[in-house]
């Protein structure tokens, strides 16, 4: 055995370095969990899949407006994701492995780990859904750029509120499904309504609409900054305590 | 400061408080044995030494070259590795990619993981498969062996024997006796009263 070592941590290099490499651990770890198990994406894949094969089924006869197909396309999207994004944090409480974690990895790593690991999920479940909706539910226009600019930024705000009310619902003793949709329902709905709206610009040629969805991307942008921030602010002490 | 110094600690849940006023100072290669009846409190002490938990008040200082470390720093900043039942290892993951794992995360990239595997005496042929067909007894070697990586100074095991055979006791025993002998500190909570006898310098009896 090594000599004991009276210090603290040895690190690869500056605070700021070692949390981003642990960041990178933890989400590589996430990766390699989830390839093993492929429960988070087979779960989200057979809910994106169904849900989008009904909707189609009851509605192909309809002929629906652009801001329907759009409020349609953001409630599959939304729940698909939400089925898989609470299991970043409640899967570590429930195996015991989250005070390994605490033992040997900076808070704030351990939260850009399991929000690049949701994100990377929310870009599969649209990549798995959209294309799929497109072709059962074709809008009359689509201008891809604005559509794959929401997305993304609707994506990345999804992720990142998600990821932060993971790990304050995976402390609880029970009714963690419940508890993760009572608490993300409030904070994802705003981020819902512009998100649709500004998906409603992508589906039609309105130039009101299409404004509305430029100023609605910035609000998203807005949306995931300020969620981001708040959650790397607040993680460690929703971690330690 | 090379010692470790705990000051006034008192731990509770709701209105049962499970322990108070507990003090004590261990100097380089002191063992300090906590006993005491199911439930008085003695992993909730360690997880309070280990950074895991809060105490309700008072202080733990630990050995640190590098300026006052206490139990309000980070806990993955604290020179601790620690040991106990309610801690697990990634069942995906084999034993070797845990230990590089968690090795990682502190930033050691030139952790000897094949040599812990073997100290603890986990058969490193079965090292690459997943800890999900590990039995009890290779799980908690495995844990134990986690808890060396990066050597830290203050090595906190809480019921370490209690599923191992004689070998795995044995194999505690001489990292006990390694560890102090360099000068580092070992802190334990065990039941077994022959355990408590032949590996502490020092004891610590918690409630009545």
């Amino acid at each position: 055995m090594m000599k004991p070592s009276v210090g603290v941590r040895k690190s690869s290099g500056s605070g700021l370095r070692h949390t981003l490499h642990a960041a990178g651990l933890i989400f590589k770890k996430e990766l390699r969990v989830e390839f093993r198990t492929r429960y988070a994406l087979g779960s989200v894949s057979l809910f994106s899949l169904t849900t989008v094969v009904a909707v189609s089924g009851a509605l192909s006869s309809q002929t629906l407006h652009s801001d329907v197909k759009a409020a349609l396309l953001w409630v599959v999207l939304l729940f698909a994701a939400m089925s898989g994004l609470a299991r970043v944090f409640v899967r570590e409480v429930e195996a015991g492995t989250s005070d390994a974690l605490k033992l040997y990895a900076p808070a704030a790593s351990v939260y850009a780990g399991k929000l690049l690991f949701n994100l990377a999920l929310v870009a599969a479940v649209e990549l798995i859904t959209v294309p799929l909706y497109l072709i059962v539910l074709p809008p009359q226009v689509i201008h891809p750029g604005l559509l794959i600019s929401v997305l993304a930024l609707g994506g990345l705000g999804l992720s990142s509120a998600a990821t932060f009310v993971a790990s304050l619902i995976a402390q609880a003793k029970s009714g963690k499904s419940a508890l993760f949709f009572t608490v993300a329902f409030p904070v994802l709905m705003p981020l819902l309504l512009v998100a649709v709206k500004s998906t409603v610009g992508a589906f039609d040629s309105v130039p009101t609409h299409q404004s509305e969805a430029v100023s609605g991307m910035a609000v998203l942008a807005c949306y995931s900054v300020v969620t981001t921030t708040a959650a790397l602010l607040l993680f460690e002490y929703v971690w330690r305590d | 400061m090379d010692v470790l110094e705990a000051d006034e600690i008192a731990m509770a849940y709701g209105p049962r408080v499970l322990f108070q006023n507990v003090s004590f100072t261990l100097k380089p290669g002191d063992s300090l044995i906590v006993t005491g009846r199911n439930g008085a409190g003695k992993s909730s002490l360690l997880k309070v030494l280990a950074g895991l938990s809060r105490p309700v008040s008072g202080t733990v200082r630990y050995p640190s070259d590098a300026g006052a470390v206490t139990n309000a720093d980070p806990t993955d900043e604290l020179p601790v590795g620690y040991c106990g039942p309610d801690i697990n290892v990634y069942d995906e993951l084999s034993a070797s990619e845990n230990m590089v794992f968690f090795a990682g995360l502190r930033g050691l990239t030139d952790v000897p993981v094949g040599d812990l595997i073997t100290q603890l005496g986990l058969d490193t042929r079965r090292s690459s498969e997943p800890v999900s067909s590990y039995s009890t007894g290779m799980r908690q070697r495995l844990k134990l062996a986690l808890s060396l990586v990066g050597s830290p100074c203050v090595l906190i095991w809480d019921e370490p024997t209690a599923t191992l055979d004689s070998s795995g006791r044995k194999l505690a025993e001489d990292v006990i006796s390694s560890h102090t002998s360099k000068g580092g500190i070992f802190i334990i909570a065990t039941n077994d009263d022959d355990e408590a006898e032949r590996w502490g310098t020092k004891k610590l009896r918690i409630g009545p």
